[in-house]
């Protein structure tokens, strides 16, 4: 008996110091999930001094009953207010259903609130209980979230499938970043470190069309990183430097590069591995500069001409073109960063991991904002190309008429 | 303790053909015989016995007509001499016993013996002679063997000790009778390994049956109710079998068999809750595969616990719990549904348990009739009309499935009850109540004590002693070295180490 009562009262005991509880109910609250909006995208925008927030919400046709057609349904509905609490509070007051944030994946800021402040429209999301820290944050380069939630989003075609896809794509093209809000949170309260948010952008969908459906109006593509400083939106790295911008902070997965071989055709390259080496050149206690050494190992995936490029003169051509292309891309992402006067790099990290002692004897955090303009950044970059799939030698190589041919046509001088 | 049992009888009263009519009176199949023996001097014994329960030829041919035939009888002046001449042998039969008293006598007659009584001499002698119909051995039918001993134990306790000697051919196998029940009398057999089985044990077994004191044992039931520690928890404290190999394998282990004369299964105790999650298969098969099925049984028994209460907690309390598609399949599947989810499941439990006890009750091919068009037209027809959601079909089919991976009957029942009740604590609180629940039911386990066994050991006691031995996982042969020790046997170690082939090198 006496157990018993003692079993009793810790179990008592985990519902009253747990916390959850109300002064009307010890016990959470029932509440039907059929009853609710699932929330997958998430949209805010400024809307002069007030926070509009775009919900869209994914609706399957009835599942079960007759007359069910199991059409996927996507609603989109915005409402101004305050506050983004105030905002959605209003959408829930003419909805049928209570819009419900635990389920939202994505989550879109548009370019004038980021300019405005990107905390000041975080603020909710990063305190609600409800939403994720999960959830992935992106800024809507060029246009509010609500516009590009509406063109993007069709009937067929839902405005999360899509967004799910460029989350796939960011390991095969490395053109990206998947950022959390969590990520993102922790990167605003970094001091020393710039804020790098992944750039969504919405473009004619003039690649395609849909049989049997409506397309959107327009589609979307990973449009580069959008750099904040001071809590705002200061200015992009673009698409073309977004890869070299991944090599720097050692994200690239795989992503393809493009370069010509010795007599101009053009080879395609796949970047496997990007092994980044950092070190610090220091004169006495000053830090004068960072170097960045990266090796690059590389597939030759496509060439474009029937020539014997395999010889180690022809291969270190490409691979030095294959280097020579990223490092430009990679200075020009050092050249920008410097511009916008942010560690966009996180460098800082970097030398405080290397040198904790002379991080804080030099007090380095409090001085890094004027230490990072001077710095020289070196950055060296080796290809190594180590595979050709399954064909080393192109078709048609061995085949002496057809060379002999194309021979007496170089010589000629023929296209 | 015996005037407990025949309370009819009074204790010491002289045997007499008198006294027998007196307490056989209104017995039609009751059959008494009064022979001569020698008709110059009147010796004259009467021979009882009840029809169907005895094999007459042998009362005829072995019994009676030897008295009639046999110069030793036929000239015999008293019927002492009678009684002198069938208790030196005189008369052919394998096992005969003299009664002096009532008591011993009507026991025996009760029993199926053809009892010979002296009027005279104030005793009786009694010859087994059962003759009684019984059912045939045949394949278990509550446990399926896909490869083992298709012999099953039946309703006859002799038949059923017999299946048990037969495989184990032991001076040490001790067969120990009771008889229990005021009325009935049902001989009760408690099966040892002596040397094995912890003598304490046996002896409270044995206590515990002696000390027994109602009108009969004659359904599963009572024995269970005997047996059990705790006889008003729900959970099963014994184990029980129709199959002898199953049995046997239990024995020794060091455990004590109890076999019930009229019941065709044999129970075991003490047992844990390991032994309700083992099957005889697992040892037919591969380690690895006994090993396999042992996890994947646990698994099932856990999920056809939790899984409805576990689907009404993330639906109703903690949707963010939830994979986004899924919640969206949930949604639009429940759209048009007017039941909240706890309700559905509960329904949806109801309606398997009314399918389940539907489906014992009648013939065996109408059950198998009312399974079908209750799972499949009912339950499509009450999705269709939107009453359920297809969702909630699946999870309580799901766990309706899981359930029967549990090779006990008992527990799988138990856990039909105890997942209703968690379900209701679920509709209650979510996970949070739902948890709660589980954890009564583990503190409940706690409290379960054997014969000395922890019902949750090897899990629990014995310092970690044998945790994974033969429980989640099956070790090979080789390596069961030692009983479970939980039970505490007299003899820890089962086996040597390796066993050594002809080449002589250890496995």
């Amino acid at each position: 008996m006496k157990r018993t009562a003692l079993c009793l009262l810790l179990v008592a005991q985990l519902a009253l110091c747990s916390s959850c509880i109300d002064t009307h109910n010890v016990l959470p609250e029932m509440s039907e999930i059929g009853n609710f909006a699932v929330i997958q995208v998430l949209g805010i925008d400024k809307k002069g001094d007030e926070i509009e927030v775009t919900l869209v919400a994914a609706r399957n046709g009835a599942g079960g009953g007759e007359g069910s057609d199991g059409k996927r349904v996507t609603e989109i509905m915005s409402f101004s207010g305050a506050t983004a609490v105030d905002a959605i509070s209003r959408i829930n007051s003419f909805s049928d259903k209570r819009q419900h944030l635990g389920y939202v994946d994505f989550l879109l800021i548009g370019e004038d609130a980021a300019r405005d402040s990107i905390t000041k429209y975080l603020d909710f999301f990063t305190r609600d209980h409800e939403s994720r820290y999960s959830t992935n944050v992106f800024i809507v380069r060029g246009d509010t979230a609500k516009s590009f939630l509406r063109e993007t989003a069709s009937e067929e075609r839902g405005i999360d499938e899509g967004l799910e896809n460029v989350s796939k794509s960011v390991d095969a093209l490395s053109d990206s970043r998947m950022l959390t809000l969590i990520d993102l949170v922790s990167m605003l309260e970094t001091p020393y470190c710039a804020t790098v948010v992944p750039a969504l952008s919405s473009v004619d969908t003039g690649y395609g069309e849909m049989v049997g459906g409506e397309m959107p109006e327009k589609t979307f593509k990973p449009d580069g990183f959008a750099i904040i400083k001071d809590f705002r939106l200061a200015d992009y790295f673009d698409a073309e430097i977004a890869c070299a911008y991944n090599g720097l902070t050692e994200r690239i997965h795989t992503a393809p590069i493009c370069v010509t071989d010795a007599r101009g055709h053009y080879v395609s390259l796949e970047m496997l591995h990007n092994k980044l080496k950092f070190d610090t050149v220091w004169e006495g206690d000053t830090l004068k500069g960072v170097k960045y050494d990266s090796l690059i190992y590389a597939n030759l995936t496509e060439q474009l001409n029937i020539d014997d490029i395999y010889g180690r003169d022809a291969l270190s051509r490409i691979e030095t073109a294959a280097a020579e292309k990223l490092r430009a891309e990679m200075d020009a992402v050092v050249k920008k960063s410097k511009q916008v006067g942010q560690d966009c790099l996180c460098i800082a990290d970097l030398v405080r991991m290397k040198n904790p002692v002379k991080w804080v004897k030099l007090d380095m955090e409090n001085r890094w904002g004027e230490l990072f303009p001077r710095l020289d950044i070196d950055v060296a970059v080796t290809c190594r190309i180590t595979r050709t799939y399954d064909l080393r030698e192109p078709t048609g190589l061995y085949r002496k008429d057809f060379q002999e041919k194309k021979q007496g046509a170089e010589v000629r001088g023929d296209a | 303790m015996l005037k407990k049992q025949t309370p009819d009888v009074p204790d010491g009263e002289a045997v007499s053909c008198a006294a027998f009519r007196e307490r056989m009176r209104g017995c039609d199949d009751t059959v008494f015989t009064e022979i001569v023996v020698n008709e110059a001097r009147s010796v004259k014994v009467t021979a009882i016995f009840i029809d169907g329960m005895v094999t007459a030829s042998t009362v005829y041919d072995f019994i009676l007509k030897p008295l009639t035939r046999d110069r030793l009888f036929t000239q015999a002046r008293t019927e002492r001499e009678v009684l002198d001449g069938i208790l030196r042998g005189r008369i052919y039969h394998g096992q005969h016993r003299l009664c002096e008293t009532m008591t011993d006598a009507m026991k025996e007659l009760l029993f199926g013996a053809a009892v010979l009584v002296f009027d005279g001499c104030a005793a009786a002698v009694a010859f087994d002679s059962k003759g009684f119909e019984r059912r045939g051995t045949s394949e278990p039918t509550s446990e399926n063997v896909l490869k083992g001993s298709k012999e099953s134990f039946v309703e006859s306790i002799r038949a059923n000790t017999s299946l048990v000697r037969r495989r184990m051919q032991s001076c040490a196998l001790k067969i120990h009778h009771l008889t229990v029940g005021r009325r009935t009398n049902t001989p009760v057999a408690l099966v040892y390994m002596e040397g094995i089985a912890n003598s304490a044990t046996v002896e409270a077994v044995r206590k515990r049956f002696e000390g027994v004191d109602m009108d009969g044992l004659v359904t599963a039931g009572q024995v269970e109710s005997v047996i059990y520690a705790k006889s008003r928890n729900l959970l099963p404290q014994a184990l029980y079998t129709e199959r002898p190999d199953k049995f046997v394998g239990c024995i020794i282990e060091g455990r004590v068999g109890i076999i019930v004369d009229g019941i065709p299964i044999a129970y075991i105790t003490p047992i844990d809750i390991n032994s309700l999650m083992q099957a005889p298969e697992d040892y037919a098969h591969h380690f690895l595969l006994g090993s396999f099925f042992r996890i994947l049984r646990y698994t099932c028994t856990f999920a056809a616990l939790v899984l409805p209460a576990f689907y009404v907690s993330v639906t109703t309390f903690h949707q963010e719990m939830i994979p986004t598609k899924l919640a969206v399949s949930i949604i639009s599947s429940k759209q048009h549904v007017p039941f909240p989810t706890y309700m559905e499941v509960l329904l949806m439990l109801l309606a398997f348990e009314v399918l389940l006890e539907a489906g014992m009750r009648l013939p065996r091919a109408a059950g198998q009739t009312v399974s079908i068009v209750g799972a499949l037209v009912v339950g499509q027809a009450a999705i269709t009309a939107n009453m359920l959601s297809p969702g909630v079909v699946i999870v309580i089919a799901a766990a309706g499935i899981t359930g029967f991976a549990m090779p006990s009957q008992d527990l799988s029942n138990v856990n039909r009850i105890f997942r209703i009740i968690l379900v209701l604590l679920s509709a209650v609180g979510g996970l949070f109540t739902t948890t709660l629940g589980l954890i009564l039911i583990f503190y409940n386990m706690c409290n379960i004590e054997i014969f000395g066994t922890p019902y949750l050991s090897p899990f629990v006691g014995n310092e970690g002693r044998q945790m994974l031995d033969d429980t989640l996982l099956r070790h090979e042969w080789f390596s069961k070295t030692e009983r479970p020790v939980n039970i505490n046997p007299e003899d820890l170690i089962r086996q040597g180490p390796g066993n050594t082939e002809s080449d002589g090198e250890t496995r």
